[in-house]
């Protein structure tokens, strides 16, 4: 008997809804002179503003990385960040939720002395380096 | 959906990069895309958009905080967040589009 090829997405109910966006978040574990930070702090906030405007996200631990910072002379800064991701339906991806997840990456880049603070939507890449005070 | 540059404008970003991860879904998509923007921060960190630079100029301390009061100020009126140096950047550019304009 020769079964018939099936579409594992189609069985499991698992293919994306159409205009879902992905965004991922990276939330460093240490700053920029290469000191450990409060990282499961962030971790929460950054889940805490995703839950709040996307309904939902994930942190996935840990990804390794490295960073160099050329504003002190290209010193390589080896990083072990938190992944962050949400998945968004179009609606919810708005400039309103946007601005408020910067209010949140802002506090974070600021107060954790952060070089830059990356995020991912739809494979690109934003890189924030500018942080707003409070 | 929100365009590249409305959503570079709503984080504030100073760059946006392309990342050559087709599918990043699952543990090791997000490993993959991780590697991505961990390599990318490594060769190019810092690098303004392509059609923007990125150029140090001296201001006084006190100019810069009226900069930083200014845009305090702006962003509690419930429009999006703006910083110090986004809004010098902003007036600049409206002083030279009044100064061609006169």
């Amino acid at each position: 008997m020769v079964e018939q090829s099936c579409d594992p997405q189609t069985i499991f109910h698992s293919a994306l809804p159409v205009g879902t966006s992905l965004i991922v978040i990276f939330v460093p574990s240490q700053d920029r002179d290469g000191q450990a930070i409060d990282q499961d702090y962030w971790v929460d906030e950054v889940l805490t503003t995703l839950g709040r405007l996307f309904r939902g996200a994930t942190a996935y631990p840990r990804g390794r990385g490295v960073w160099r910072d050329d504003a002190k002379g290209g010193v390589l800064l080896k990083e072990e960040p938190v992944i962050v991701f949400s998945y968004v339906s179009g609606e919810s991806l708005t400039t309103a939720a946007l601005a408020e997840l910067y209010r949140t990456l802002s506090r974070m880049g600021r107060q954790a002395n952060q070089g830059e603070i990356g995020v991912v939507i739809d494979g690109k890449y934003y890189g924030i380096t500018e942080y707003v005070e409070e | 959906m929100l365009t590249e540059e409305e959503i570079r404008q709503a984080l504030h970003a100073s760059r946006v990069v392309p990342l050559a991860v087709a599918n990043p879904h699952g543990p090791l998509g997000l490993e993959q895309l991780a590697a991505a923007v961990a390599a990318h921060r490594e060769h190019t960190p810092g690098d303004p958009p392509t059609d923007r630079v990125r150029r140090p100029i001296d201001l006084p301390v006190q100019t810069w905080e009226k900069l930083q009061a200014l845009a305090a100020a702006a962003s509690e009126t419930g429009t999006p967040p703006i910083s110090a140096g986004e809004l010098a950047a902003a007036i600049i550019e409206q002083y030279l589009v009044d100064a061609a304009s006169t």
